[in-house]
């Protein structure tokens, strides 16, 4: 296996128990399912640290109110979100991010005002709750990307789409969980040499990551770097 | 020079066979060594791969044996330079509708990179970038890059292997090995292969077309 090669959830849980010492990938020390929750933990905090990987889902809607669970079940962070009028108009906006207290200030009766065909803002609600300035005339099609989360599944041939150079992290993260967990096995000693060593295998691949891959993306958030920009222009192409 | 399986063999002192590590260990140890230091001392060699552009898509998939990828050229030899997507949000708040051939390129994912303009047709560019290592997995082999990369990656896998029954010999370990990697690093400065290109926006490399060069910085 090349080093550019990922593993699959198989080989996940392989490393996983190979590294604590049970390459059979079973004991009564654990169970499958601890094993499968802690990779998948892995998985969710280096996405989180991260931000390596992105998915993109499209939707149709009527509604002026969006909950994220409806676009898709594995949002960790909604990014960008385009807007498009659907039908024969293939045109495509990003929907600009905004807290309700700016749609205050800027139409203090906002939230009485007419659906229209191009909604131009997405605003927060709740978690994991978003609604659209103005409303949404007829349906539309939103293309959103965003950070997933992904479970480890049965399928023992499915690939992790972390990249490969994050994959022996999965091997100290591990031995970390194991060893401080209460039991007959805990070692809070060697619990710590994982846990050093798992730090020490992110502040590499936070390097990696701040270095050579994309910045992390603008986020749906309001009074960030990218309204302001988008704003106040710094420069053109 | 030996091989660097037998330099951590040597190491850790278990000449006589696999008494408290399984061979597969070793081999663990040393490419995830490697993968900490090709993150750490890019541009140490570049390869060329294909880009392709389809129709309509924005997003392309990046060649994945290409560890860093560098610079994307046209066909014609044109170089596409890298842009953050802000830029493409001021240049054209429309920017997703708006097709024709790509000349500018930013970040989607780390396997990803978006085109603009989204391409009316297929397109195959070259990408060219800095490579994965080469995974070892034999007895045998020996670290092209010279003896004081391979006593770096040796010295840190048996850091890595050690850490749990003998921390001091591993922290000794730890030290040996970054400074026989300050001394690579030193060797490749003075043969010029330090620095690298990359395709991120907002480098010195990026900012060049707009007129500003930066003064890059000596040493890192």
């Amino acid at each position: 296996m090349a080093l550019s090669d990922s593993w699959t959830d198989a080989d996940l849980y392989y490393w996983a128990t190979w590294e604590i010492g049970y390459p059979t990938g079973t004991s009564s020390l654990f169970t499958p399912a601890e094993i499968i929750q802690w990779v998948n933990s892995w998985e969710a905090l280096l996405q989180e640290e991260l931000e390596v990987c992105f998915s993109r889902g499209t939707a149709t809607t009527s509604l002026s109110t969006l909950t994220e669970t409806a676009l898709s079940t594995d949002i960790l962070r909604l990014d960008a979100c385009y807007y498009s009028p659907g039908g024969t108009d293939t045109r495509s906006w990003r929907l600009a991010p905004r807290q309700q207290s700016d749609l205050d200030e800027l139409a203090q009766t906002w939230s009485y005002d007419a659906p229209a065909q191009h909604p131009k803002i997405i605003y927060p609600i709740g978690v994991g709750t978003w609604g659209l300035w103005p409303a949404v005339q007829g349906t539309a099609t939103l293309v959103f990307d965003y950070v997933p989360y992904r479970f480890i599944g049965t399928s023992t041939s499915t690939v992790t789409p972390l990249p490969p150079w994050t994959k022996a992290s999965v091997m100290s993260y591990i031995g970390y969980r194991f060893y401080s967990k209460v039991g007959p096995v805990q070692d809070l000693a060697r619990a710590a040499v994982y846990r050093r060593l798992f730090q020490h295998q992110l502040q590499t691949y936070k390097k990696i990551r701040n270095s050579y891959f994309p910045q992390k993306g603008e986020r749906v958030r309001p009074a960030g770097s990218a309204q302001a920009n988008i704003l106040a222009p710094r420069s053109r192409i | 020079m030996l091989s660097a399986f037998a330099m951590l063999n040597s190491k850790l002192d278990t000449l006589a066979g696999q008494v408290f590590w399984d061979y597969t260990q070793y081999y663990i140890a040393l490419n995830e060594g490697q993968l900490e230091f090709a993150a750490r001392i890019p541009g140490i060699a570049q390869v060329t791969s294909t880009l392709t552009c389809s129709a309509g898509s924005e997003l392309a998939n990046l060649p994945l044996d290409l560890f860093i990828p560098q610079q994307l050229v046209t066909e014609e030899g044109h170089h596409v330079w890298p842009v953050d997507l802000v830029q493409l949000e001021n240049e054209d708040a429309g920017w997703r509708s708006i097709t024709g051939r790509p000349q500018f390129v930013t970040w989607y994912d780390w396997a990803r990179v978006r085109v603009w303009p989204i391409p009316d047709t297929t397109y195959e560019y070259t990408l060219k970038g800095v490579p994965y290592p080469d995974e070892i997995s034999t007895s045998t082999y020996q670290c092209p890059l010279g003896l004081e990369y391979q006593e770096a990656l040796t010295s840190i896998a048996a850091s890595r292997l050690l850490a749990f029954t003998r921390p001091d010999l591993a922290q000794q370990e730890r030290a040996a090995g970054e400074e026989w990697l300050e001394r690579f690093k030193r060797t490749l400065r003075k043969r010029g292969v330090w620095d690298t290109l990359r395709l991120r926006p907002g480098t010195g490399w990026s900012l060049a077309p707009g007129g500003t060069i930066p003064q890059g910085r000596r040493y890192r």
